[in-house]
């Protein structure tokens, strides 16, 4: 099983489950089509969705049910943006792994909105959550 | 659940409990067309509902702005799960104070991972772990003899055993309203409940200390932009095979609102998935 399955299986699975519906309720309540701004911390997959094929991954769509040709037609839409998202912000990495660490357990807890009030105006969870200006891997 | 075009109001009912959402300046007349239908009460602001403490606030972010905040508060319904894990286990249990939901998970020398021991007669040295294993016999049929480890206390069914999925799924909606925090911890344990062993006892025990800990950790979503300056941010992860018992990977998938001033958590999900 090569390391990158699993992520572009979250991808997937992420993207179908959660985006694209997300994407219909939003256009319903506001008659506009909001940016999709998909994070992931594996340049791997990056690449896979960006190219659309990976020879090596040829299993994904017996074994998992997962085109990588549906995920690259989506990232090529205009409002579908994929960026590199760096571990230290990735928020679903709360969801994924065990944390025995308190202070990264917080970090992990700011990243996902659990924090206490008196933290909304702290400089770490500023610099946690500030809006990404690096490279986006527009598919265009 | 019910939206108004024209109006733009979003309806949910659940029961005898209604909330409405949407602008502001429709309220009352949205208000007005339920009325036209239903029997209702005078409107109340937000409370509990669904067993969540919803409160609405403002608050200053570090670069100055003003946002509005919306807090999720789950206490009551946690503090009913803990009660309930007391009375089964015993008033006398002490809670201790725990800063994370996971007991150290020990992967990379599980004993499913481990290379199988074989006789001692022709077993030979891995030059990579030293471990000794027999390569003639096949890994299902190995025997553990020379194993150290307490395969018999993992294998032991654990005390909780017909509770657990109980309180597992108390402890469930808790995380689905407003403690994303619980959901791995939570699948983790729900995934053993028909193999249940005194080691999930222990994690669980250790779960519920956790949450006797942080009974009153809230979510807080706060939104500072417009409609129009705001998207759909989706966070996608997944762990390597993390799992010690199955070696299965689980997929991690997070979304919330954003903007330059906003996040507004949506959804999570965490999910085992076949290799």
């Amino acid at each position: 099983m090569s390391h990158s399955t699993p992520e572009v299986v979250a991808a997937d699975v992420t993207l179908r489950t959660m985006g694209l519906p997300a994407l219909s309720v939003w256009e319903t309540f506001t008659d506009s089509s909001p940016k999709l701004l998909f994070h992931d911390d594996n340049q791997g997959v990056i690449g896979v969705v960006r190219s659309g094929r990976n020879p090596t991954m040829r299993h994904l769509e017996r074994t998992h049910e997962i085109s990588i040709t549906s995920l690259h037609e989506h990232f090529s839409k205009d409002h579908f943006v994929l960026m590199y998202e760096i571990t230290a912000k990735m928020a679903a990495d709360i969801h994924t792994k065990g944390f025995t660490n308190p202070l990264a357990w917080k970090k992990a807890c700011m990243l996902i909105n659990l924090l206490d009030p008196e933290d909304l105006g702290s400089k770490q969870l500023a610099d946690l959550v500030q809006e990404r200006r690096g490279p986006q891997y527009s598919i265009r | 659940m019910y939206y108004h075009k024209e109006l733009k109001l979003l309806l949910v009912i659940y029961l005898d409990d209604l909330k409405l959402a949407g602008a502001s300046q429709n309220f009352t007349k949205g208000r007005e067309l339920l009325r036209s239908k239903l029997r209702m009460e005078p409107k109340a602001d937000l409370g509990l509902y669904l067993g969540c403490l919803l409160s609405k606030g403002t608050n200053r972010l570090h670069d100055g702005t003003e946002v509005t905040t919306m807090t999720y508060n789950m206490e009551g319904l946690l503090k009913l799960s803990v009660e309930k894990y007391l009375e089964l286990v015993g008033k006398d249990t002490k809670l201790k104070q725990v800063s994370t939901p996971s007991l150290p998970e020990e992967t990379k020398q599980h004993k499913s991972r481990a290379p199988a021991p074989g006789g001692p007669k022709h077993a030979v040295q891995c030059p990579w772990c030293s471990t000794k294993f027999d390569p003639g016999l096949s890994v299902a049929l190995q025997p553990d003899s020379s194993d150290s480890r307490p395969e018999s206390v993992e294998v032991q069914r654990g005390a909780l055993a017909p509770h657990a999925a109980s309180i597992l799924m108390k402890l469930l909606y808790a995380e689905r309203i407003a403690r994303f925090d619980l959901l791995r911890s939570i699948n983790t344990l729900a995934r053993n409940v028909t193999k249940w062993s005194i080691q999930d006892d222990a994690k669980l025990y250790h779960l519920m200390c956790y949450v006797n800990s942080t009974l009153g950790k809230s979510m807080i979503g706060w939104v500072g932009n417009d409609v129009k300056d705001l998207s759909i941010a989706l966070y996608a992860d997944a762990d390597s095979a993390e799992c010690a018992q199955s070696s299965r990977p689980t997929s991690g998938s997070h979304m919330h609102i954003q903007g330059k001033h906003t996040r507004f958590p949506l959804a999570v999900g965490s999910n085992a998935r076949g290799v």
